[in-house]
């Protein structure tokens, strides 16, 4: 099978001269067609900067990343937003919806920039309005709302265009144990049902075991991966524990 | 869509920003008013020396022209940052740079015209102000008439488009060479205040305060011509 998003070698360097950090040092992977992967890792582990370069918000400093033929790092400035537009979409931690625009506006802006028609728009809206459950609060303003009700609206902003994938940094990360459960649960069946590549970056053992796969980063490098595979959620939550236990202890020692 | 945007984030601006927009409206009408002395016919030749009057008016307009050029490109580079993080929003859904700063421009086209639409109606009060004092201090009956002049009007514009087409210049330069990453992070940085002569600036304080009261003696000891003809 092809490869959906192949990275390669990529690096990330902050600073010059002798005062160079490396937030992320030659990281290689693959993600094939809907899966729904999870990227651990302690803070400053540089998880959030390859999630950044995935995003194309930030620029690789070394290495490509292809998604399917096209190679992101070498596009120009006008490429990179167009190709936002047609194959990604984000959900981030601190929602990012933008406050002047109303639920359902938001969620039309999006498609809007895509250039379709005012039936379309108004149909793929509703769609993903129902299939989120924010349907009846379509007409309120961001700051109306709640936390987990706002991530889903951002969540249905991501979704509607049918991205070829889904970026999400730490999307519980300001939600309740159970705006936190919904979301992940609505993640599943994007993926599930709709197909949907996800790549999702978070440091709680609990978000991560929804995925179907889990890279561990550590001081910019990979230095784990676990398949969920046939296991139950339980059991895969006990397992991604013992490897996070494994970087805990080895936290204790340096101190 | 666009515009229904540039719309809304113009209305929020006007809550957000009623400070800068007022002081706007003020220095237009600062500007409005000096300009139509500038174009006033009826008073040359009243006074003692002939242009005088014209060459002060025209130093207090080139003064106030400078103040607004500063105040405007103030403005706008304090707006640029504190929505930096939402034209990240923007450019994370596919928006071009080009989009995104054409739409700023929309905005800030908008604010600039209700607050120099604003200002123009308060200048036109001002200037009656200023005419009747002018008029006061050569002796002269002043019968309040409400005159639109398009000299004047043009000249107010000019200055004004030109002020704000500068600042929207500058910011342009700056959002072209900001990244998605530098926009959604710069609400987190905070304004550099960079303080440069400190020297000079030690000394000119104390200087200014000097200049302030000794020609605040000087005008108190010479008895002014025509104080009784105000108003």
């Amino acid at each position: 099978m092809k490869d959906y998003i192949r990275v390669c070698d990529v690096e990330k360097y902050y600073g010059s001269g002798s005062n160079v950090t490396k937030a992320v040092d030659r990281v290689s992977f693959r993600v094939e067609k809907g899966e729904f992967v999870g990227v651990m890792g302690a803070s400053g582990s540089g998880k959030t900067t390859l999630l950044n370069m995935l995003a194309t918000i930030d620029r690789v400093t070394a290495g490509h990343i292809f998604y399917e033929d096209t190679d992101i790092t070498e596009l120009s400035e006008d490429d990179l937003s167009n190709f936002r537009k047609n194959n990604l979409g984000f959900v981030f931690q601190e929602y990012n919806l933008l406050d002047t625009l109303t639920i359902e506006e938001n969620v039309v802006l999006a498609l809007t920039l895509q250039g379709e028609g005012k039936k379309e728009i108004q149909k793929s809206c509703s769609r993903v309005l129902q299939l989120l459950g924010i349907e009846e609060i379509r007409e309120k303003f961001p700051y109306q709302v709640s936390g987990g009700q706002k991530q889903r609206c951002a969540c249905a902003r991501a979704v509607v265009n049918h991205p070829k994938l889904l970026l999400a940094d730490e999307p519980t990360g300001a939600l309740d144990s159970r705006s936190a459960q919904t979301l992940l649960r609505t993640f599943d069946e994007l993926n599930r049902t709709q197909g949907a590549t996800i790549i999702m970056v978070t440091h709680d053992a609990f978000s991560a075991s929804y995925c179907g796969r889990i890279l561990f980063l550590k001081d910019g490098r990979i230095f784990h991966e676990l398949v969920r595979g046939e296991k139950s959620r339980k059991l895969f939550l006990q397992e991604i524990l013992d490897v996070l236990s494994l970087t805990g202890g080895e936290l204790s020692d340096a101190q | 869509m666009l515009s229904k945007l540039a719309f809304r984030n113009m209305k929020r601006s006007v809550r957000d920003y009623l400070v800068y927009i007022l002081t706007m409206t003020i220095v237009t009408a600062l500007m409005y008013a000096f300009n139509s002395l500038l174009f006033q016919n009826q008073l040359t030749g009243y006074f003692e020396m002939e242009g005088l009057m014209e060459v002060m008016i025209g130093l207090a307009t080139v003064f106030i022209v400078w103040i607004v050029a500063w105040l405007i490109n103030y403005m706008v580079r304090f707006m640029l940052e504190k929505r930096s993080s939402e034209f990240g929003i923007y450019l994370l859904l596919g928006m071009r740079k080009k989009t995104v700063s054409r739409l700023y421009m929309r905005e800030n086209i908008l604010l600039g015209g209700f607050s120099f639409l604003l200002g123009v109606l308060l200048g036109i009060l001002l200037q009656q102000v200023l005419t009747a004092i002018m008029f006061a201090m050569v002796r002269m009956a002043y019968h309040p008439e409400i005159v639109l002049n398009r000299r004047t009007i043009l000249m107010t514009v000019l200055c004004y488009m030109g002020c704000y087409l500068l600042a929207l210049l500058r910011c342009g330069r700056k959002f072209r060479k900001m990244n998605i990453h530098d926009l959604m992070d710069a609400k987190r940085r905070n304004e550099e205040i960079r303080e440069k002569h400190e020297e000079i600036k030690r000394i000119l304080l104390p200087l200014s305060i000097l200049f302030i009261l000794v020609s605040g003696y000087c005008l108190a000891g010479c008895p002014m011509r025509g104080r009784s003809g105000f108003f």
